[in-house]
């Protein structure tokens, strides 16, 4: 999960947005509002792209509340069985729910900062397995997919955020490529030798 | 909102890359949007030094609501940029990807019977039309700069054949999988490749025609 400048889905996953409130009168922004006030107020809620949404606060012209994707209740959730939350649900449904938890980190302190990241790492830990184990039995076996003890691996599958795609689709590709290697005539030359 | 229409680019272009197996022809260069993302960038910045000559630099390090205005649009123009050099960028790549899936073959590459066989419908019928004139410069730059540096130990290593088969034998055999007309080999002789027919042939002669899928070996 590189912070690339160039990095397609870095600037995607910048887009996400944050609930912000400002912390001053802004005369002729109310354009970022998109309503007919052309100013913004003290205490104006807004919905701004995480790349405003991140200078602004640093600048302490508006702040944010941790969003509710990364809240306590789907902390819980994360700790109580880490495979079966949708995180695709939490980030919109082709969010990227790691990208933009540490996004968000990097503006937090120190406190909350080290939580979500923790967070963040727990839960990708939790969920690495399932996720390697859905994309290797995932391409053989298209029909039965096999239980996880977690719901059904459909469930996971719908679930996965816009990293964890990638990588189910780079494991399926990788077990598909393996299949390839073996099945190849020259690979049995030796054995027709002899 | 400032910065739509460079998400706009930045999430064609993403879809457009996310599936590499098989590989999808290279959209369009997508002239009208660059443009209008441009001319955005511009007036954002005409207007940030409009604002920040009216109102001169005590209130700049004073008035908190004019800084935060100029930060946004400032935010939006460096959005812009950022969306802009990604996209070109992404677009190099693939297009280097393409060169060397066609075996360093530039001709091949940007003839058009090449692509319109294979995807009739996309926008762009060819690589040639796809390339903006700059990246049509490019292509040819990286071509000649590739083939500057093998040509060195061309002797030794085929730099842009491929490595999927370690080449085991100085003969093949080939059967032809698309028409490539008559084609004059290394060795002086001319062949005529017509589908179906089978050959056996040295391989460094006609490896380039296996690169780019014209012959098969069996």
């Amino acid at each position: 999960m590189e912070e690339d400048y160039f990095s397609l889905s870095s600037i995607l996953a910048d887009n996400h947005k944050l609930s912000c409130t400002f912390l001053l009168d802004v005369p002729g922004l109310g354009y970022l509002e998109g309503g007919s006030d052309p100013n913004i107020h003290q205490h104006g809620k807004l919905e701004l792209p995480f790349w405003l949404a991140q200078t602004l606060s640093l600048n302490e012209f508006t702040t944010f509340p941790l969003p509710p994707a990364y809240s306590n209740r789907v902390r819980a959730a994360l700790n109580a069985s880490a495979p079966s939350v949708r995180l695709s649900n939490l980030v919109g449904g082709n969010g990227w729910w790691y990208r933009f938890g540490k996004r968000i980190a990097d503006v937090l302190d120190d406190r909350p900062q080290t939580e979500l990241l923790n967070m963040l790492l727990k839960a990708f830990i939790n969920r690495l397995p399932p996720l390697q184990d859905l994309a290797a039995h995932h391409a053989s076996t298209d029909a039965s997919v096999p239980e996880s003890g977690h719901g059904t691996g459909e469930a996971f599958r719908e679930g996965m955020e816009g990293d964890e795609r990638e990588l189910f689709g780079i494991g399926q590709d990788s077990g598909r490529m393996v299949k390839i290697w073996y099945d190849l005539p020259w690979g049995r030359r030796p054995s027709k030798l002899s | 909102m400032y910065g739509d229409l460079a998400l706009q680019l930045v999430t064609a272009s993403h879809r457009s890359t996310l599936s590499t197996t098989p590989q999808l022809p290279l959209p369009k260069y997508a002239l009208p949007l660059i443009l209008s993302i441009c001319l955005e960038t511009r007036q954002l910045g005409t207007s940030i030094a409009s604002a920040a000559e009216s109102h001169g630099q005590v209130s700049l390090s004073q008035d908190r609501a004019l800084v935060c205005s100029l930060t946004v649009q400032h935010l939006a123009a460096r959005r812009n940029k950022r969306c802009l050099l990604a996209y070109l960028h992404n677009r190099v790549t693939g297009i280097k990807e393409r060169w060397w899936d066609a075996g360093g073959g530039l001709a091949y590459l940007l003839s058009s019977a090449n692509n319109a066989a294979v995807n009739p419908d996309s926008d762009a019928p060819d690589l040639r039309s796809a390339l903006s004139p700059q990246e049509l410069d490019f292509l040819r730059g990286y071509n000649n700069l590739m083939l500057d540096y093998k040509t060195d130990f061309l002797d030794v290593l085929d730099l842009t054949a491929g490595i999927e088969r370690p080449p085991g034998e100085i003969m093949v055999d080939v059967r032809v999988v698309r028409d490539a007309g008559e084609v004059v080999l290394e060795g002086g002789e001319r062949v005529d490749f017509r589908k179906g027919e089978r050959f056996r042939l040295a391989r460094s002669a006609v490896e380039r025609l296996i690169v780019q899928g014209f012959l098969e070996e069996v």
